[in-house]
């Protein structure tokens, strides 16, 4: 009865785990996984966030890494990569942009480059005016990027990233001294 | 009657043990009770049990450890990506908005000179 119990238990974990990492990530990416010539996936719950912030060193990007991370619940990165331009269609785009009509996203920021022929739209999730949680979808011509951070964004955050991480410094964020800093 | 009692005194007569009794006595003691033991109890064994167990918990730990390390550098090398591509995607969006903001305005200032 016991080995019963535990094997149902352990099928029910089994069968769930995936049904909450796909929940966690709103946009169903299999079948562009079959296409792709190289695929990056970076699935990283709360638990997994907090274990890692462990491990950060000093150094300043992990420093900054700590912080942002802190407070978020999760963070999640598709990339895919194809052999051949165009391994993707509109309305497959469409599709992916489709969770983030809904009331409780704003799309904050879209742009299009005619040179480069690439597509990017920043979605933020909005709770009670504040923003708990940022979709960024970016279409190249030979990739696709999926990034979902769950949890509490604050506009400083993100300014916060310059400087690191391959962002050069705004010079509006160095006119904004830190809270930390600041006490 | 002094004659038996005689005897009797000289049968009875305390006398001290040989010097080797005491030694030959004492080894086939502990080779009995070393022989009767079963072997998981004897002293070699256990101790050689003890170092072994010791060993494995050791080395055990630190396994342990070497695997937490790993798996903590795995997960800090995610995080570092997954913001070193969240952070390049913001930064293309910040460079297009800008450019799109310099293009808005270029072709303003060149409306107003003409007029």
């Amino acid at each position: 009865m016991k080995m019963k119990l535990l094997a149902l238990m352990a099928v029910f974990l089994f069968a769930t785990t995936p049904a909450r990492a796909q929940a966690a990530f709103p946009v169903d990416t299999s079948k562009l996984a079959e296409r792709a010539e190289e695929t990056t996936t970076v699935s990283l719950d709360k638990n997994m966030l907090q274990f890692a912030s462990k491990f950060l060193s000093s150094s300043n990007e992990d420093q900054e890494a700590r912080r942002i991370i802190a407070n978020l619940d999760g963070i999640y990165v598709r990339t895919f990569e194809f052999k051949a331009p165009n391994s993707y269609s509109a309305a497959e785009l469409q599709g992916f942009r489709r969770p983030f009509s809904g009331p409780e996203w704003s799309h904050i920021v879209s742009v299009h480059s005619k040179e480069a022929d690439d597509d990017t739209d920043v979605y933020v999730r909005l709770v009670n005016g504040e923003v708990k949680g940022m979709f960024i979808l970016s279409a190249e011509k030979q990739e696709l990027t999926f990034v979902h951070i769950l949890g509490p964004i604050r506009p400083e955050d993100l300014t916060h990233l310059s400087g690191n991480f391959g962002i050069p410094r705004h010079p509006m964020a160095k006119e904004q001294p830190r809270k930390e800093d600041s006490q | 009657m002094d004659d038996l009692e005689q005897a009797l005194r000289t049968a009875l007569q305390r006398e001290p043990a040989p010097e080797y009794l005491a030694g030959r006595i004492l080894s086939r003691v502990g080779q009995e009770s070393i022989a009767t033991l079963p072997w998981w109890r004897m002293p070699r064994v256990r101790w050689a049990t003890a170092v072994a167990l010791a060993a494995c918990v050791t080395v055990g730990v630190l396994e342990r450890e070497r695997e937490q390390r790993l798996r903590g550098e795995q997960a800090r090398q995610q995080v570092l990506l997954a913001l070193r591509i969240t952070g390049s995607k913001l930064r293309g969006v910040q460079r297009q908005v800008v450019q799109q903001f310099s293009d808005s305005n270029a072709s303003d200032s060149n409306e107003r000179g003409r007029q």
